[in-house]
C-alpha cells in the first residue's frame, strides 16, 4: 500500500537509478573531456 | 573490527599517494603568488568541472545529505539539501562571468568587497568568508575523524593530524595548481568509485523496491514530498547553501582559473548536474538507514552517520574500510582546495597593508598562511566538536551578506554603508527567528518580544531583508560608483611578468578578456592602471557628479 502522499516505487527506482546513470554519465563525460585537454597540452 | 593500524597504514598510503601526485604535478609550475593563488585562465572545460565537482564533493556528501533524509524530512528535505547545492553553482554560471568581465585582473572576493564597497563591509565580508570556510574545513576533519574512528577505532587527532599534514605538503608547496591537479584526480578516479558503490549498496540492500517498503512501513513521510518539515528544511537550506557559497572564496578563484568566460559557463552547469544526483543518492541512504531502524534520535543521536549504518548492515568490514578511505579522498581534495582558499583570501589583501612587499614575500606568506590555516583545522577536527551549530551560524551571516555584496556588482548606486546597513539588519532578523541562538538573543531581548523560533524564518528574514534594503537603497541613492574602476583598481601581483614572446604582459581592461586584449594591445599600448585615454575616466576627472569617490560612501 502506499502513503497517500508518498512517491510511489517506480519513481523511487527512477530517482535512485536515474541519479547513478546522470552521475556516471558527467564523470565519464569528465574522462574524456579531461583526456582530450591533456592530448593538446602534450602537443 | 578491522584494526587501528590497518586503516591508519591504508590512510597513509592513501593520502601519500595523492600528496605525491599533487606535488609532482606542481613541481616547476609556481614561480610566483598570482600562479599560487589563482592559476589564472589555465583550467580548460574538463579540468574546471572537475575541480568544481571535487570542491563540492567533499566527505560532507556522505553524512549531510542522509542525515537530511533519515532526520530532517526524508526525500524532500534531500530534494532542498541536492538542489542548495547545484544551484551555488548554477549562481556563479551567471555571475562569473560578470566578476570577470568587471575585474578581469582580480583574485578574490574580498578584493572586489574593498574595492567597491569600502573598509568596513570588507572587514565584514572577510570576517564571515573565513569563518564559513573554516567551518567547513573543520566539519571535514570532523566527519573524516568520526567516520575513521566508528569503522577502526582511530583516534580523532590522529586522522585529523595525518591529513592535515599530507594536504598542506602539497598545498604549500603547489598552490591552487596542485590543488586543482588532485580535484581532477579525485572526479575521474574516486567519485566513479562511490557512485558505483552507492548503486552497489542499493543492491546489496535488496534494491530499491526493498528499501522502498522498509522506508514506508517505518515513516511514510519519509518518501512524502510535500511532508511541511521537510519541505522547510529544503526550502531554507537552499538560501543557507546559495548564501554561504557565494562567500566560498574557491569558486571565485576558479571563475578566474578558467580559460575563458563559455568555459567557466559550462563548466559550472556541468559541474551541478553531476553535484545533484550525488547529492540525491546519498540522501537516500539516510531513508533507508530510517527504513532499518538503525536511526537513534535524542542522546544516541546517530543520524550523522546513517550513510556508514547502512554500508556496515549491507557490506563486509573491508568494504566499508574502503568506502572511509575514498571519504578520505574526498576530504583531501576539499581540504587542499579550503587551506588554499583561506590563504587566498589573506594574501591577496598583504599588499595593501604592507608596505610595496616583495613577489618573494607574499608567495612566502600564502604557503606560511596555508600553514596555519592547516593547524587550526587539524586541531578543531580532533576535538569532535557538533559543528552543525558553528555551519548554520556561518550560513546565516552569509545568508544577510550575498545579496547585498553581489549587488554591487550589477548596480553603482549601491553605497558601502547602506550594502553594510543592508546586511546587519538583515542579520539582526535571522538572529530573531534563528532557533539555537534564541537563548543568547533573549539577554539581550526580552524573550516575549521575539518572534516563534524558525529557521526557515530566520534564513528567508535574512536574505529577503538584506536584499530588499540593499534594493531600496540603490534606487534611493543619487550618486553613482563607476563600476569601470574595479577593473582599474584591481591588478595582478605579478603584472611586470615577462610575456613569451619577451615583451611585458600588461593587465586588462574591465570587459576584456585576454584573448581581445592581445588583440587590442596592437593598436594601443597605454597603460590602463594610470587610465588616461579612457573616457570613463576623463568624466571622472571633470567631476563627474554621479561619480561616487573614496569617502563618499565612508571609506
Amino acid at each position: 500500500m502506499i502513503a497517500p502522499l508518498a512517491i510511489g516505487p517506480t519513481a523511487f527506482a527512477a530517482l535512485a537509478w536515474g541519479s547513478v546513470a546522470l552521475v556516471l554519465g558527467v564523470l565519464s563525460y569528465e574522462v574524456v573531456a579531461v583526456a582530450r585537454e591533456s592530448r593538446s597540452d602534450e602537443q | 573490527m578491522v584494526t587501528s593500524t590497518t586503516a591508519l597504514g591504508f590512510t597513509v598510503l592513501t593520502l601519500a599517494v595523492f600528496a605525491g601526485a599533487g606535488i609532482r604535478y606542481s613541481r616547476g609550475r609556481v614561480g610566483s603568488v598570482e600562479e599560487f593563488i589563482t592559476a589564472r585562465d589555465s583550467a580548460g572545460v574538463g579540468t574546471l568541472t572537475a575541480t568544481l565537482i571535487a570542491s563540492s564533493m567533499g566527505a560532507w556528501i556522505l553524512f549531510s545529505p542522509a542525515e537530511a533524509g533519515a532526520a530532517f524530512g526524508g526525500i524532500s528535505a534531500v530534494a532542498g539539501y541536492g538542489a542548495g547545492s547545484a544551484l551555488a553553482l548554477v549562481v556563479f554560471a551567471f555571475v562569473g562571468p560578470r566578476i570577470r568581465d568587471l575585474i578581469p585582473e582580480g583574485h578574490s572576493l574580498t578584493e572586489y568587497a574593498l574595492a567597491r564597497y569600502g573598509r568596513a563591509f570588507y572587514a565584514y565580508v572577510l570576517a564571515v568568508s573565513v569563518l564559513y570556510m573554516f567551518v567547513f574545513l573543520a566539519a571535514e576533519m570532523t566527519g573524516i575523524a568520526g567516520a575513521l574512528s566508528l569503522v577502526a577505532g582511530v583516534p580523532t587527532w590522529q586522522t585529523a593530524s595525518l591529513i592535515g599534514v599530507f594536504v598542506l605538503a602539497y598545498t604549500a608547496y603547489g598552490g591552487l595548481e596542485a590543488s586543482i591537479f588532485t580535484d581532477t584526480l579525485q572526479t575521474l578516479v574516486v567519485l566513479p568509485l562511490l557512485a558505483i558503490g552507492f548503486a552497489g549498496a542499493l543492491l546489496a540492500l535488496g534494491g530499491t523496491g526493498e528499501i522502498y517498503r522498509s522506508a514506508l512501513a517505518t515513516n511514510p513521510d519519509l518518501l512524502n514530498p510535500s511532508f511541511l518539515p521537510g519541505v522547510e528544511f529544503g526550502a531554507y537550506v537552499v538560501i543557507a547553501i546559495v548564501g554561504a557559497e557565494m562567500l566560498n572564496q574557491a569558486w571565485w578563484q576558479r571563475v578566474y582559473a578558467a580559460e575563458g568566460t563559455r568555459t567557466l559557463r559550462r563548466s559550472f552547469l556541468i559541474a551541478a548536474l553531476a553535484v545533484l544526483p550525488m547529492i540525491l543518492l546519498a540522501g537516500l541512504f539516510g531513508l533507508a538507514a530510517a527504513g532499518l531502524g538503525l536511526v537513534r534520535t535524542g542522546a544516541n543521536y546517530n543520524a550523522d552517520i546513517a550513510f556508514f549504518l547502512v554500508l556496515q548492515e549491507a557490506f563486509p568490514e573491508w568494504v566499508v574500510l574502503a568506502v572511509v578511505l575514498l571519504a578520505v579522498l574526498l576530504v583531501t581534495s576539499t581540504a587542499d582546495t579550503l587551506f588554499n582558499a583561506i590563504a587566498s583570501v589573506v594574501t591577496a589583501d598583504l599588499p595593501r597593508v604592507l608596505d610595496d612587499p616583495s613577489r618573494g614575500t607574499l608567495t612566502t606568506a600564502a604557503r606560511a598562511l596555508t600553514g596555519v590555516v592547516a593547524v587550526g583545522a587539524v586541531w578543531v577536527g580532533a576535538q569532535g566538536y557538533s559543528v552543525l551549530e558553528l555551519f548554520l551560524t556561518a550560513d546565516l551571516l552569509a545568508a544577510a551578506t550575498f545579496l547585498p555584496l553581489l549587488a554591487g556588482l550589477y548596480t553603482g548606486r549601491l553605497t558601502g554603508v547602506a550594502a553594510l546597513s543592508a546586511s546587519l539588519a538583515g542579520l539582526a532578523v535571522g538572529l530573531a527567528f534563528f532557533p539555537t541562538l534564541h537563548g543568547p538573543v533573549s539577554v539581550l531581548v526580552p524573550a516575549a518580544v521575539l518572534p516563534a523560533a524558525s529557521f526557515l524564518a530566520s534564513f528567508l528574514g535574512a536574505a529577503l531583508v538584506s536584499g530588499g534594503l540593499a534594493l531600496l537603497a540603490a534606487r534611493a541613492t543619487t550618486g553613482r560608483y563607476d563600476l569601470g574602476r574595479l577593473g582599474r583598481e584591481i591588478g595582478r601581483f605579478d603584472e611586470d611578468e615577462p610575456a613569451a614572446d619577451g615583451g611585458v604582459r600588461r593587465p586588462l581592461d574591465a570587459g576584456e578578456s585576454r584573448d581581445t586584449a592581445e588583440t587590442r594591445d596592437t593598436t594601443n599600448a597605454r597603460d590602463v592602471r594610470t587610465g588616461r585615454d579612457d573616457p570613463t575616466d576623463e568624466a571622472a576627472e571633470a567631476g563627474d557628479p554621479n561619480e561616487l569617490t573614496n569617502g563618499d560612501d565612508g571609506r
